[in-house]
């Protein structure tokens, strides 16, 4: 599903992922755990295609070239990323947004649109599976939500969104343990077969409650030791220290 | 730039004639215009003005779909209304509309006379010199009264035709609302294709009243307006205290300057002025507030959001004045814009001149671009970057639409609006 082949990305001179080779399949659920300032956001900004990165290196999204593809064209052909820090948009109201996101990908994908009705009754029914109040539809944007109500409204638009690969970045982070509970389970309900995650975080915590397939260990814009969860558990005691 | 004065008989407005080519137009050394040298800017876009005389005599008529009563002028100039209440009352009880057509009707001539100062201490006007210029020229516009609840809004319809090139329109109204709640939408049809001043001189009295009042610029034009109101909210009686609420809707003018004085005479009163706007191709508005607490426990809101592009220039200058007799005070003034380009500009001057003690005042502005991330964040699910932006748009203006309580006059301002972000950036 996705292959990146010696993946460079720098901010003006400033080079920050410095040769990456990675490839998720479909049904594959990939961490990539790191110090601070190892490239991992960058890795998630680069894959959904924001401005301001130079890229170089073979990024490849099924079989078609990324770096030709728009931001809300990934959006459209099946990449999520649930970000780390949502932004808070004043005025816009969540249930209007939801509904204009979700019909541009389903109309994208030659899907019938959905009307109002049946969309809410959709958003209504994945809030609740995530535990999340009714009332937020009518509120603006993120503006106001807990840093859990944040992280939970990426989820539901995730599940919304129902994308071919969803890239988390520390989407555990300011999540206390009930709400981290709810949000595994909510990525658990959806992981299938055909979709896969990438899953960016600095904690073991989130990987007990989803099961990677793969961990990456990323430093210094590269990835330098692959494995399965018990690398996981080596990195909680021993810390990055050994891969600098 | 000349005004043409061939037509014009002087004899009788000579006082106000030799005033205003005494002091000329106002320039950027005056500070109240120091954001909008009209000198200069209407030197750069006439070279001669001519009094607008012709009269127009043929009927046009109201085209909103909802139920309302209403009052129509063409290039300031009332031409038909239906005032006719629902009751079947239709006596001086009620409503009484007369047409304004020379100097000698003109709010505030009957009060000029009393005084020979150049002040009009009684209201507190002073005769400036855009006053001076509207007194000299005046002859059309429109008075009325409301003695009774509306059971409609009353929809101002403002008409402007192509053939105003180079004319120059001085235009007064006197609005008067006593004991009454009413909701009155003034809507601006501007279908001139050239260049036009005018120059409205406006008076409000509310009085023990409820007044929800919108200025809607319907569309795009190239006229250049100035209005200078003068709003005072009052209530003799009952203590009470009278409500305005006043929205502004002014995208769409290549020129706009709307000065708003008003007076919280009555104890308890209430104003508000709420502003959204979407400025673009060069258009320059400016918004002046003064707003004085003259009485205790009044409240006063203002906010003023401004979405400004292509060369564009938003200006706000919001004065609060609170005497020392009007303890418990609540007076708030935020003013926003949101630059999309580099080559527009907003500028704001918030002022407060406060002498009483118990009083709580605030004001805040900002401006500032789009934010980036925001806008990356929405295309991340499936926007594009014009809906995106649009997105963002309408919610920094949705602060001020969202207040609008009557949701027929909502979804008005939001057509309106949309007409205006349609097809940008």
């Amino acid at each position: 599903m996705l292959k990146l082949k010696e993946l460079k990305a720098s901010i003006g001179e400033k080079s920050i992922i410095k040769g990456l080779n990675l490839e998720i399949n479909p049904g594959e659920v990939h961490a990539i755990m790191g110090p601070n300032g190892s490239g991992k956001s960058t890795l998630a900004n680069v894959l959904s295609g924001k401005d301001g990165y130079t890229v170089s290196g073979s990024l490849k999204f099924e079989d078609e070239n990324l770096q030709e593809i728009s931001i809300e064209e990934r959006a459209r052909k099946g990449i999520f990323l649930a970000f780390q820090y949502p932004l808070e948009i004043p005025g816009v109201n969540t249930s209007n947004f939801l509904k204009t996101s979700l019909n541009s990908i389903r109309k994208a994908n030659g899907k019938k649109e959905l009307d109002t009705i049946s969309l809410i009754k959709l958003i209504k029914e994945k809030a609740s599976e995530l535990n999340i109040d009714e009332k937020f539809l009518s509120r603006q944007l993120n503006v106001g939500f807990s840093g859990g109500e944040k992280k939970k409204n990426e989820i539901l638009q995730m599940k919304l969104l129902e994308p071919k690969l969803s890239i988390l970045d520390e989407t555990d982070s300011g999540l206390d343990i009930d709400a981290l509970r709810i949000v595994a389970d909510g990525v658990n309900s959806f992981k299938n077969k055909n979709n896969s995650f990438l899953i960016i975080t600095h904690y073991q915590r989130l990987l007990d409650y989803i099961k990677p397939d793969f961990i990456h260990v990323l430093s210094d814009g590269k990835i330098v030791k692959t494995g399965c969860s018990d690398l996981a558990k080596e990195l909680e005691k021993t810390g990055y220290k050994n891969f600098n | 730039m000349k005004i043409n004065t061939s037509k014009i008989n002087l004899n009788k407005v000579k006082r106000f004639y030799n005033s205003f080519l005494e002091n000329g137009l106002p320039n950027r050394k005056k500070e109240d215009w120091k954001f909008t040298d009209l000198e200069k800017i209407l030197n750069s876009n006439f070279d001669e003005l001519e009094p607008l005389r012709e009269k127009e005599n043929y009927k046009m008529e109201a085209f909103l779909k909802f139920d309302h009563y209403y009052l129509i002028s063409i290039n300031g100039e009332l031409v038909n209304y239906n005032l006719k209440l629902s009751d079947g009352s239709q006596d001086k009880k009620s409503t009484n509309l007369t047409k304004i057509s020379s100097l000698n009707d003109h709010p505030i001539y009957s009060k000029i006379l009393k005084s020979d100062d150049k002040k009009v201490s009684s209201d507190n006007i002073n005769i400036d010199e855009m006053l001076s210029m509207n007194l000299a020229f005046t002859d059309r516009g429109y008075s009325f009264q409301i003695f009774k609840d509306l059971d409609k809004p009353l929809v101002i319809y403002n008409f402007f035709d192509e053939k105003l090139e180079n004319k120059l329109i001085s235009n007064s109204n006197l609005i008067s609302i006593s004991n009454s709640k009413v909701k009155i939408i003034e809507l601006n049809i501007d279908k001139s294709k050239s260049n036009y001043f005018k120059n409205t001189f406006q008076k409000f009295q509310i009085n023990e009243s409820e007044v929800d009042y919108y200025f809607v610029n319907y569309n795009k034009s190239n006229g250049f307006n100035y209005t200078k109101n003068i709003i005072e909210i009052n209530d003799s009686k009952s203590k009470f205290g009278s409500k305005l609420k006043y929205f502004i809707f002014g995208s769409g003018s290549k020129f706009r300057k709307d000065d708003y004085e008003i007076f919280l005479d009555g104890e308890n009163s209430f104003a508000k002025i709420n502003s959204a706007a979407i400025l673009k191709k060069s258009q320059h508005h400016e918004i002046k507030t003064k707003m004085s607490h003259s009485e205790p426990n009044c409240e006063s809101y203002q906010k003023i959001k401004n979405i400004l592009l292509n060369d564009s220039k938003g200006i706000f200058q919001g004065k609060v004045l609170v005497s020392d007799r009007a303890q418990k005070t609540n007076a708030y003034q935020l003013s926003k814009g949101l630059i999309l380009d580099d080559e527009s500009e907003f500028s704001t001057k918030p002022e407060l001149e406060i002498y009483a003690d118990d009083v709580k005042c605030s004001h805040g502005s900002t401006s500032g671009n789009i934010d980036k991330d925001a806008v990356f964040y929405l295309m991340t699910r499936g926007l594009s970057k014009k809906e995106a932006t649009k997105f963002i748009i309408k919610g920094f203006l949705n602060d001020v639409v969202s207040e609008i309580a009557d949701h027929q006059v909502r979804e008005l301002i939001e057509n309106h609006l949309e007409e205006n972000i349609k097809n940008e950036n």
